[in-house]
């Protein structure tokens, strides 16, 4: 091993002699990586596969307005609709909310229709009569139920509706599916007493993906009162609010970032005279400001590499074996029906490279910088 | 030069297992594919429009889709301003259930 | 006379120009015959620390000209002043100027970790200097853990790893009982037999009235009082 691989082997020598705080400099390093990198990691799976899905959902969503409120709409649109050019498939969509005072959730209520009944990711079937319900696996264990037992609902004049579990949706599609129950059209147009003619709203498919926004700007045309929500609005909706989680997470651990940001803004703004004098020996001694600079190179980034290093690591076994335990109520928020699935291992690179670029680099910077104006000073200070 | 190797040893065991980790994702998204696609199925067929990620509030349950909004929440001992409380859980007020 | 290092008119000032400006050598014109001991002698204050640091190519004269081995490196830049300080010099500081906390070999092998050398041959270079300076059964010890005579002589050690050809040492036995300044004594006058030039600063009248001690040149407020050489 020639120069360069001696200076290392120095450099890991002067970082022996302080083990101690380097190992506690490393360790809270290691931390505040595996924390940054959790959050980027788990809304990265998140956000990933939540647009990978959604990317599936119906071209527009057409809404009735009234009074500025969205309505129900007329099913009766359906006709003009399907007269705009370009536009494909129409179909109308029922569901709405119900409170359940019995466990403090919210599920969503779902009408089924034909097309739904091949369906696989189902332990059971999807209803078929008026007396049965298929619910997601969060219902399911929130109401201790299982396949073919009773459920009910209660309706607002305090009368309950009996339905028979028929379907459970498994566990792996919970991320969709874990607050639904789904009913027949008729059973759930009359537990919500909507009117004969009205559906909640309306999808509608464009055959060619291009047209989309002419055909809602015919839409909002012919039913000035109307509201075509749009996929790419949609996705938009999702990247923005996984963004802004994320964020706010991010903003929880500012101060880690700021506390850790002082450090190093203390150890670039200022080296002390047993670090100065040390320079001065290396100098005397026929090192050359190049050699100083190299050896203060190594010394921060084999501590900046390893704690990276580190901090991926435990990132990594932490949101995608330990379903991001410490991180997910944040993110995921505090919901009774907690959504309890295994985030897709999702991978960045991109992201890792712009956190490499923002920690390790300005650590090493830190380290480097201050040192460069000692070295390059003459060395007789050290004969004073 | 027993330190530099050590040194070398641990950064290459570290990047070893990075690459097994991130080589494991890869295989894990790719053997998870089928679902995926059968989830995919699922939002076609059954028109979903979003997550059940946020059921805490009506509101927050479908973002995408514009709706009444509700000034008080059916969960009513919820601290947080944010709809599905993520600072802090909400509170569990006796009988409030 | 064969001279390794010669001085023209050399002055030093520190601070130049600010309210502390101190002038600590003007016009030294000396010269430092190879092969031989040289003494700067003189009380403290009189600029031989800083004449044997600017002959010792640590800093640069502010005016005057120094040729080392007829080479001119006033003027030098910085890197090439240190290659003429890494390839021609070892030092030997007042303070020793060991780094804490490393053994003896790491110290003592320190001047050569930034060059081409072969490890093999620095290992062997090393062991043979610590064989000479009795040092072996001491070179994985920390160096702080050593007495003050030991570890002088690990910075004697270090001096010679580069086998230079001029050994600088600033008043080498400040910190030393008589004992072991005669213990230094003889070890400078081996290697002074191996051919090394020697010079060192020193009020100590331990070294200079040894009468082996040929050459001596006696300062006094940063200025050249005499030169006798015998």
């Amino acid at each position: 091993m020639k120069g360069n691989g001696r200076i290392i082997e120095y450099a890991l020598s002067t970082l022996a002699r302080r083990k101690f705080k380097n190992f506690s400099v490393a360790a809270v390093f290691s931390v505040l990586i595996a924390v940054l990198s959790s959050i980027l990691f788990l809304t990265h799976a998140y956000k990933t596969e939540t647009l990978k899905l959604l990317d599936n959902s119906p071209a527009i969503i057409l809404q009735n307005m009234s009074g500025g409120r969205h309505e129900l709409i007329p099913t009766e649109y359906i006709k003009t609709l399907s007269g705009i050019a370009g536009v494909g498939q129409i179909a109308p969509r029922y569901w709405g909310y119900y409170y359940d005072s019995l466990t403090s959730a919210n599920y969503t209520l779902m009408a089924v229709d034909e097309g739904m009944q091949d369906v696989k990711l189902i332990e059971g079937r999807m209803p078929q009569t008026d007396t049965e319900c298929a619910v997601g696996r969060g219902v399911a264990d929130l109401r201790q139920a299982g396949l073919k037992d009773d459920f009910f609902l209660i309706t607002g004049a305090e009368q309950s509706v009996n339905l028979k579990i028929v379907g459970i949706f498994t566990a792996n599609s919970a991320i969709l599916t874990n607050d639904l129950v789904v009913m027949t059209k008729d059973g759930l147009v009359k537990f919500f007493n909507m009117p004969a003619d009205r559906a909640t709203d309306i999808t509608i498919e464009v055959n060619n993906p291009a047209e989309v926004s002419m055909v809602a700007r015919k839409i909002r045309h012919a039913f000035p009162n109307s509201r075509p929500i749009l996929k790419s609005e949609l996705i938009r909706t999702y990247d923005n609010i996984f963004n802004w989680r994320g964020g706010i997470v991010l903003t929880m651990f500012f101060g880690a970032i700021a506390a850790f940001m002082i450090f190093v803004w203390d150890k670039a703004t200022g080296i002390n005279a047993q670090e100065r004098q040390e320079i001065g020996i290396l100098k005397a001694i026929g090192w050359e400001t190049s050699d100083v600079l190299t050896l203060k190179f190594w010394e921060g980034a084999v501590v900046a590499i390893c704690s990276f290093f580190t901090g991926l690591i435990l990132a990594y076994v932490h949101v995608f074996y330990f379903n991001a335990q410490f991180l997910a109520p944040v993110l995921k928020g505090w919901s009774v029906l907690f959504p309890r699935f295994e985030p897709m291992p999702y991978i960045d690179i991109y992201q890792i490279f712009v956190l490499f670029f923002l920690t390790v680099v300005p650590y090493v910077a830190a380290g480097v910088v201050p040192s460069w104006k000692a070295a390059i000073s003459d060395p007789d200070v050290v004969m004073r | 030069m027993s330190k530099t190797k050590l040194f070398a040893g641990f950064i290459f065991l570290e990047a070893a297992v990075l690459a097994a980790l991130y080589i494991g994702s890869v295989s894990r998204v790719q053997l998870k594919e089928p679902e995926m696609a059968l989830k995919r199925r699922m939002v076609r067929v059954m028109k979903l429009t979003d997550v059940a990620f946020w059921t805490e509030a009506r509101y927050t349950r479908h973002p995408s889709q514009a709706d009444f909004f509700a000034p008080f929440q059916d969960f009513p001992s919820s601290v947080d301003h944010f709809p599905a409380g993520s600072i802090a859980p909400p509170l569990q007020i006796h009988g409030a259930r | 006379m064969d001279a390794v290092i010669r001085t023209e008119g050399v002055s030093k000032v520190f601070n130049a120009g600010l309210a502390d400006e101190v002038r600590a050598i003007a016009a030294v014109s000396i010269e430092i015959p190879r092969g031989r001991i040289t003494v700067f002698k003189g009380p403290s204050g009189s600029g031989k620390t800083t004449l044997l640091g600017l002959i010792g190519c640590m800093s640069r004269p502010t005016e005057g000209k120094i040729f080392v081995e007829g080479k001119d490196v006033a003027k030098l830049p910085e890197r090439f002043l240190t290659n003429v300080r890494r390839k021609t010099f070892g030092f030997i500081f007042q303070h020793f100027n060991l780094i804490r906390g490393l053994t003896v070999r790491e110290n003592v092998m320190l001047p050569l970790y930034p060059t081409d050398i072969d490890g093999r041959q620095m290992e062997r270079r090393m062991e043979e200097i610590l064989d000479k300076l009795d040092l072996t059964a001491k070179r994985a010890v920390k160096v702080e853990k050593l007495s003050g005579g030991q570890q002088q002589r690990v910075a004697i050690a270090r001096a010679m790893i580069n086998e230079p050809a001029v050994i600088l040492a600033d008043e080498p036995t400040a910190h030393l009982d008589t004992k072991l300044s005669e213990d230094f004594l003889n070890i400078v006058t081996t290697l002074n037999i191996d051919g090394k030039t020697i010079v060192i600063a020193t009020h100590d009248p331990l070294i200079y009235d040894k009468p082996y001690i040929d050459n001596i040149i006696e300062m006094r407020d940063g200025a050249v009082k005499e030169t006798a050489p015998l």
